[in-house]
């Protein structure tokens, strides 16, 4: 038998046979039925996915647009709270500037916020003396009550009061830590006051030292004295003495008159 | 008969023409899965691969004629078995001198049934039987055999050879049993 006719033949018996090997076609088409719809579904999955992805974008979008509000308040309220370093005696506010208009997220409704209430000392200016000068100048001599001739320092002589003392200035400074509030306020700084002397060359009433001519010392003293004779008078006071009397006067006056 | 209408809307993924088509083509494609692998399940997850890429392809599928589709059909369902064959290790070519010249005689192909033409093809090896199925009932060339298997064209010639003679061998071996049985 011919290879080509036995490969015929065998074709043709198996192309015209009905028969069939035992299988279960029921079960067959369920698998492909499942497989189908598995394949199906990823589509779904991809198509879910993304809706939760955007969903949770927009949420999230949401959520901190929402808070930002939130945030502003509550730094407000912990402004508000912060307890002054200073005593406070007196207290002033200040207004919130007003918000911009047609705004569409100030349009909002929200709650006002707080004024910002500011702690200040209780200083109130004195009234300014006709005496006082933007640029003030030493007044090296006065005649005080008694006739006599003092050096002075604004009109302040050694036998007499000071008719006006500057106020100190008032600083005042943001009280950023809330921490400090426990602390105990600094005691003020002693201030010490310090004139400046400014000796006149040629003076009839004061004794003038002279500091070049060393050599000839009480040559020249003896030349002085006759010239001037009150400057041997003891009871003749010169201007060293006027200083070191105004210098005390100063040490027993407050270094700050806004303290009582 | 399937109609042209059911390819149509095999196209358009619906479920009852996928029924339809399968159960009007299932035992078609059952039978040549089963002469591949020649055991049940085997063939039974062949034919679930087969029919959801027949499903899926049919879109790009250009229809002709029913001809055409059945052929169509049955490749899918030679390469997913060929796909399967080269999966597993068994699936190996049979030495030459095993195989042995048999003469049988003319009319002895009429004698015997369909379903021991089956018995009788699968238990060829893998390289045999596979070689043989593709050249004598597919209708393969050397060329594409040697193509789809990753061989040469000698190579699948020599195994379609000794495939034959000992199918020619078995068939005599039945014959004789058939005789011995007092059956023909």
């Amino acid at each position: 038998m011919q290879a080509e006719e036995f490969y015929n033949k065998i074709r043709e018996n198996l192309d015209n046979s009905d028969f069939t090997p035992e299988w279960n076609k029921s079960e067959v088409w369920q698998r492909i039925e499942r497989k189908d719809q598995k394949k199906a579904m990823p589509l779904w999955w991809k198509a879910v996915a993304a809706g939760i992805v955007m969903a949770s974008a927009l949420g999230g979008y949401l959520f901190f647009d929402n808070k930002a509000p939130l945030a502003d308040k509550t730094a407000i309220k912990k402004q508000v709270i912060a307890k002054p370093t200073q005593q406070v005696s007196a207290e002033t506010s200040t207004p919130l500037a007003e918000a911009p208009e047609s705004n569409t997220r100030n349009k909002i409704s929200r709650p006002a916020h707080k004024a910002i209430v500011q702690p200040v000392e209780n200083a109130e200016p004195e009234p300014i003396v006709a005496n006082e000068i933007a640029n003030e100048e030493f007044d090296n001599m006065v005649t005080t009550e008694g006739g006599e001739q003092e050096f002075s320092y604004n009109n302040v002589t050694s036998r007499n009061e000071p008719a006006f003392v500057r106020p100190m200035p008032i600083l005042f400074r943001p009280n950023n830590n809330t921490s400090r509030a426990s602390e105990k306020p600094a005691e003020p700084v002693k201030r010490e006051r310090v004139a400046i002397l400014e000796i006149p060359e040629e003076q009839e009433d004061f004794v003038i030292v002279p500091k070049d001519k060393k050599k000839n010392r009480n040559a020249r003293l003896a030349k002085q004295t006759e010239k001037i004779p009150e400057a041997t008078d003891p009871n003749k006071p010169n201007k060293i003495w006027a200083f070191v009397k105004q210098s005390f006067k100063n040490e027993t006056m407050p270094a700050d008159s806004t303290l009582k | 008969m399937v109609l042209t209408s059911t390819i149509e809307r095999l196209r358009q993924k619906d479920a009852a023409a996928q029924k339809e088509i399968f159960e009007h083509y299932g035992s078609f494609l059952y039978r040549i899965a089963y002469r591949y692998v020649r055991e049940r399940m085997l063939a039974e997850d062949l034919m679930v691969e087969s029919f959801l890429k027949i499903f899926d392809g049919i879109i790009n599928f250009r229809f002709d004629n029913l001809r055409s589709f059945e052929a169509w059909m049955r490749k899918i369902v030679v390469n997913e078995a060929l796909m399967l064959l080269r999966k597993q290790s068994s699936f190996h070519l049979m030495p030459e001198s095993e195989a042995i010249e048999v003469p049988v005689d003319d009319n002895i192909l009429d004698k015997i049934s369909t379903e021991e033409i089956y018995r009788l093809i699968a238990e060829l090896p893998d390289g045999y039987r596979t070689v043989f199925n593709l050249f004598a009932i597919e209708g393969y060339t050397h060329k594409e055999i040697a193509e789809q298997l990753q061989i040469s064209e000698g190579t699948s010639k020599s195994q379609l050879n000794h495939a034959r003679k000992l199918l020619q061998k078995k068939i005599l071996m039945t014959d004789e049993s058939h005789a011995s049985r007092g059956i023909l």
